[in-house]
């Protein structure tokens, strides 16, 4: 064999290797490419799941909270206007006739709008501001507390999943507030500061040490719900003082899962 | 140095496909750009893309004059194609890149590659007339690194995950860049000694990168185009 019948053997094998180590490189590039793409469908597999999951959750707890609401109406309201109206029609007088007459039609009225809330369908059609108002109007009739709400109506555009997690969040939010820090006063304050909306919840009661808060499962959930909707949540409360916990959310919510 | 009619004729008597292809691609790049929509023709890759295919199609043809005309035309290679070509695919590499910090990467790259070769040619190390064995390995050396950035973008970030590689413009041309950069490498390495001693096989080998440039000029000519038949068809070939 010449000296250049070697070398040209020599440079096309060292060629050929050469050109191989390169393909083969780039054959694992998109191997990888593609193995990393399956992980990442089953990881947004696993998230959709979850987040329907998480959905489903605040419906039932929705519903829940539906269910009690519908119970104690029943009980402590309808109850007692259909005694009064049985009394007043079972008399033989016709101003009290008439008077029972009148406690049917309130309680058609009042059944007509507790029959409405035993569906979800009322998440659609309510605004978040309505919600709030009508959650705090419940909390001063009862005599909790005095309420109060201002809103500029930057949450009046959500997605129904959106309204779905952020009225149950709110709820918690309330709900908290009266069960744990039996507050004389509570008020909602709703705006949008640049790109984010704010919904703010104060209260003048017993406060908590937001450091062992954060061990609880609850306030983890209600932050993890906003995580889910794209939002944050913020707590910021001391002993003795109040609490003010703010529910943050952008203007255009790019991270909903439902909306990929 | 003076084009005259005999000049023309040795050139065309010469001039293989090779030429003749890299003229192609140069007026086909040019005519398709000219059909891309107005945002088009402002998206860097595509005009990293024409600036490629103009700029190899002008060196190559001034080399081919000069050899016809029997002149030295290192310096040709050397500017054109070691320094400017070199720079306008690193342009190329950077503008398929998504993270900031890489093409800051890619940037340093370009100002370090004129650095070190104002450097070598200052200190007499690498001239303009020599086979361009140092400018060589310094540009390769920066574009391999650079397609080795776009590579691991690919790999590492999310938003490369819904994009299938097999199926994008920038997978492909930076897979053909990286081919044709390497095997060029090879040939500029081994160029004086393969010339000086084995000039015949010095023609054998030289063909593989002048297959590769080909290869990548017409991908980058098929990236132009691509657009133009999505815009005009709605069909899409491949993502550029």
């Amino acid at each position: 064999m010449s000296e250049q019948e070697s070398q040209f053997i020599l440079i096309l094998f060292g060629g050929i290797f050469f050109a191989f180590f390169m393909s083969l490189f780039v054959v694992a590039i998109v191997v990888l490419h593609r193995q990393r793409q399956v992980q990442n469908q089953e990881k947004l597999k696993q998230l959709k799941a979850d987040y329907d999951k998480m959905l489903s959750d605040i419906e039932n707890e929705i519903q829940q909270e539906t269910l009690s609401h519908v119970g104690r109406e029943l009980h402590d309201n309808i109850g007692q206007l259909l005694s009064l109206a049985k009394l007043n029609l079972n008399s033989t007088k016709p101003e009290r006739q008439a008077e029972g007459k009148e406690f049917l039609n309130q309680i058609i009225q009042e059944v007509r709008s507790l029959s409405k809330s035993l569906n979800l369908d009322w998440v659609e059609s309510i605004s978040v501001d309505d919600f709030i108002s009508g959650q705090l109007n419940r909390i001063e009739s009862t005599g909790f507390c005095k309420t109060g709400i201002e809103s500029d109506q930057s949450f009046n555009q959500l997605a129904k999943d959106q309204k779905l997690v952020l009225i149950r969040v709110i709820q918690e939010c309330l709900n908290n507030a009266i069960k744990h820090a039996k507050p004389t006063e509570l008020s909602v304050k709703i705006y949008q500061n640049g790109v984010a909306r704010k919904i703010e919840i104060k209260d003048n009661g017993e406060g908590f040490d937001t450091s062992l808060a954060s061990q609880g499962s609850g306030m983890y959930n209600i932050k993890k719900r906003m995580e889910t909707i794209g939002g944050k949540l913020e707590i910021d409360s001391k002993i003795g003082v109040g609490t003010l916990i703010r529910l943050q959310l952008p203007t255009q919510n790019k991270t909903s899962l439902n909306q990929p | 140095m003076r084009i005259d009619e005999t000049t023309l004729q040795v050139l065309f008597e010469r001039s293989d496909h090779y030429l003749k292809l890299m003229l192609f691609f140069g007026i086909a790049g040019w005519i398709g750009f000219l059909f891309l929509k107005k945002e088009d023709k402002t998206n860097p890759t595509m005009v990293y893309s024409l600036g490629i295919l103009l700029h190899i199609a002008f060196y190559e043809f001034l080399a081919s004059i000069l050899a016809a005309q029997q002149i030295n035309n290192h310096w040709v290679y050397n500017i054109f194609n070691g320094h400017i070509g070199s720079i306008l695919f690193l342009l190329l590499i950077r503008s398929l890149l998504k993270k900031k910090i890489h093409r800051r990467i890619v940037l340093y790259f370009i100002a370090a590659l004129l650095l070190i070769s104002g450097a070598l040619h200052f200190n007499g190390i690498a001239s303009l007339h020599d086979g361009g064995e140092y400018i060589a390995l310094v540009n390769t050396v920066f574009i391999l690194s650079s397609c080795s950035l776009y590579f691991f973008e690919l790999i590492t970030m999310d938003e490369n995950l819904a994009i299938n590689p097999l199926k994008s413009f920038s997978f492909w041309i930076t897979t053909t860049i990286l081919f044709y950069i390497s095997s060029s490498f090879m040939i500029y390495i081994s160029y004086v000694y393969l010339y000086t001693n084995h000039i015949e096989l010095y023609y054998m080998v030289s063909e593989i990168p002048r297959h590769m440039s080909l290869l990548c000029n017409f991908l980058l000519c098929f990236g132009i185009y691509s657009q133009v038949i999505k815009q005009r068809f709605e069909l899409e070939i491949i993502h550029v």
